[in-house]
């Protein structure tokens, strides 16, 4: 159930599209590893998996599972299993038939792929409900189904297309705990697609960030977040902070100050990028730089505060920094606080 | 009222006295029940040889003969003459008796036994000749058009339905290719039956385009119109109701089926596979409602065997049709009796498609 995927400078468009939707895309992915394909809608992240799947054929580039090149294999015989944002189960068979189906298709007997359909169904705590009819399932049910059939094709790599998305949350952290389990348990190669980053964060071990058609970045999840290689990464993972300045010699100069970053930014015009999550508030005069708060917005267990600094000059646009800062702080609209964030952790990135 | 002293019968001034019913009433009662009792197990047993009599008759022109002929010299046959034959035969001391070797108290009472069993034989014999030849009267011109009929409708409609959902199934798996065929099956349903039949007429008939392109207009042509086999009328049904059903199917599954198929696809079903474990189940419903309008419309259209088919046996419609127009007003009830036939043949299989349809309610 565990191969190691190659794709290979993948191009594709399709027929009635003026622009590819896939530009030259090149990702692996080792066996037993889970990498997210974390863009907006319509960056081509669907495709990609589709592609690999066999259900497309890409324009140019290479599909490879295990070194073995798949052009020309259609996708019955890929032994690639897709878990689509729709749960897609059959409405003519019933819970077990439906995970029963890939063993039926492959010539076992009925008795054989349902009493193996039954083990997976026990996988996803769903033994109980063999004999029911797609319709009688729950949204979260019908997707826990939908994970068993593809597992019950033992397949070489499990795809997930937004297969969680339609859930409410709970819903959502409960398939989140299902999937660590099958992890643990079969250790499949998975390559799944959302647009949630929280999901992207939670499941795979590393993250692709898509954006119109070409894979921005690739890598750990926390690099992702705290080292990205442009503004479009940081801000599809969310980031909200980037303070503009010039870089000289590996130091960012702005309304922020002084800050040595990394040494592989090339001189001249950079933004700092900073997670919100990294910038505490403290008293004025004792952190970074000093600004004034512009708004507070409740996000749940924390508060989003935005400042605003001055930059010494009514020319230039206010620089803004936001801070996300546990429960809700005593503040107020025009107050003035410090900001402090760990300067050995600062991060440009040429604009 | 207290009887009044005894008078002599008709005599006198007329008095009104239920003494004749009541003075021997539970003999009366049971006069009744025994003649209800001979009467019902008689027309119950008449009905029912009568109707396997007649059903032997139509099914089997040759055999049936010798059975209506019996059935004919039958009825002429007073009851007195049969009760007499039907004692000869069943009596304790009878024919039956002495054959089986039980003159001498073995053989049941069939004759003045406790159930009349001698005397509903006569009547159930002696009836159901006459249920018999009404039945045969009545049907036997029906019978063997609601045949040609039913034989039209049925492979017109198996025909449609296999033609229209592999149309439809090309159609939902090519969407570039499939919009010809589904543009050609659109196109196809507004030609009027009449029209249709015209052009394949022109096509399908020994002097045709067909026979003309393939270089056999003298006689090396197949009869597809008039020949026995009704190919051309089947033919026409079958193209223009196959366009109806494709189009049925792919509005029905249109949404559902792609996504289906890809999944199916991706859990190592082969293109074949897809169609007979997804598309053709999914279609199952649409494919039946389709179906059963297509022969219920095909039992009941007219123009189209009128054209095409042969001259007899005359298909329902035509037949009914030909008699309304008749000259002869004597026409008219036949001509009922066989429209009546084609509605009731026509219930039957909208109930029986109903019933189908139930059962196929778990395919949603």
């Amino acid at each position: 159930m565990s191969s190691r995927l190659e794709l290979k400078t993948i191009s594709h468009r399709y027929s009635d599209a003026k622009e590819d939707v896939l530009k030259d895309i090149s990702l692996t992915v080792e066996a037993s590893r889970s990498v997210a394909l974390l863009g907006a809608s319509g960056s081509g992240k669907s495709t990609l998996l589709r592609v690999a799947a066999g259900l497309e054929n890409p324009a140019a580039g290479k599909v490879l599972v295990d070194g073995e090149d798949l052009a020309g294999t259609p996708p019955d015989r890929r032994g690639i299993a897709l878990v689509f944002q729709n749960p897609l189960l059959f409405p003519h068979l019933n819970v077990v038939d439906n995970v029963a189906f890939s063993a039926r298709m492959a010539g076992f007997s009925r008795r054989r792929a349902r009493r193996q359909a039954l083990e997976y169904l026990d996988l996803v705590q769903l033994q109980d409900f063999a004999h029911r009819h797609p319709w009688q399932l729950s949204g979260g049910q019908e997707q826990r189904v939908s994970l068993a059939r593809a597992l019950a094709r033992q397949p070489r790599l499990l795809l997930l297309d937004e297969p969680f998305s339609s859930l409410d949350s709970r819903l959502r952290e409960d398939m989140y705990n299902l999937v660590s389990l099958i992890r643990e348990q079969l250790e499949p190669t998975i390559v799944m697609v959302t647009h949630d980053r929280r999901e992207a964060s939670v499941l795979a071990d590393s993250i692709a960030v898509l954006d119109t058609g070409r894979i921005l970045q690739h890598g750990p999840v926390p690099q992702l977040h705290y080292r990205p290689d442009s503004l479009a990464v940081s801000r599809i993972l969310g980031g909200l902070n980037e303070i503009p300045g010039e870089v000289t010699g590996g130091i960012h100069s702005s309304a922020l100050g002084r800050i040595k970053v990394q040494d592989t930014v090339d001189d001249g015009a950079a933004y700092l990028v900073i997670r919100q999550e990294t910038v505490n508030l403290v008293s004025a005069g004792t952190g970074v730089v000093d600004g004034s708060i512009a708004s507070i917005k409740s996000m749940g267990a924390h508060t989003l505060v935005t400042l605003t600094i001055d930059n010494g000059s009514t020319a230039k646009p206010a620089v803004r920094i936001s801070a996300e800062v546990v429960g809700a702080p005593d503040l107020s609209i025009g107050e003035l606080v410090g900001v402090d964030f760990e300067k050995s952790a600062a991060w440009a990135v040429n604009s | 009222m207290s009887p009044g002293p005894a008078t002599p019968p008709f005599t006198g001034p007329a008095t009104f006295t239920l003494e004749p019913w009541t003075s021997n009433a539970g003999g009366l009662a049971r006069s009744a029940a025994v003649s209800l009792y001979i009467a019902a197990a008689s027309t119950l047993l008449a009905c029912t040889v009568g109707f396997a009599a007649a059903a032997y008759i139509l099914a089997m022109p040759r055999a049936g003969r010798l059975v209506a002929a019996v059935s004919a010299a039958t009825i002429p046959i007073p009851h007195l003459i049969g009760a007499g034959a039907v004692g000869l035969l069943l009596s304790d001391a009878g024919f039956l008796a002495r054959i089986l070797g039980m003159p001498d108290g073995g053989f049941p009472t069939f004759v003045g036994g406790p159930f009349w069993s001698a005397v509903i034989f006569e009547y159930a014999w002696k009836e159901s000749a006459f249920v018999a030849l009404v039945i045969v009267g009545s049907l036997a011109r029906s019978v063997g058009g609601l045949c040609v009929s039913l034989y039209i409708a049925a492979a017109s409609t198996l025909l449609a339905c296999t033609v229209g959902f592999a149309a439809a199934a090309y159609i939902l798996a090519m969407p570039r290719a499939g919009r010809l065929v589904a543009a050609v099956s659109a196109a196809t349903i507004p030609i009027p039956h009449l029209i249709g039949a015209g052009a394949v007429g022109l096509l399908l008939s020994d002097a045709g385009f067909l026979a003309r392109i393939l270089g056999m207009p003298d006689g090396g042509f197949p009869t597809f119109v008039g020949g026995p086999f009704w190919s051309a009328v089947i033919f026409e049904y079958a193209w223009k109701e196959s366009a109806f059903v494709a189009l049925v199917i792919v509005g029905s599954l249109a949404r559902s089926v792609g996504g289906l198929c890809d999944a199916a696809a991706t859990l190592g079903a082969a293109p074949l596979q897809r169609i007979t474990h997804v598309v053709l189940p999914l279609a199952l419903p649409a494919l039946a409602v389709s179906g059963l309008i297509v022969f219920v419309y095909t039992l009941g259209s007219y123009e189209v065997p009128w054209l095409l088919g042969r001259i007899s046996p005359e298909a329902l419609p035509v037949r009914a049709v030909r008699l309304f127009g008749s000259i002869d007003l004597d026409s008219r009830p036949q001509a009922m009796a066989t429209a009546l036939v084609s509605v009731m043949a026509g219930a039957v299989a909208i109930i029986g498609g109903l019933i189908l349809l139930r059962r196929l309610r778990g395919l949603r």
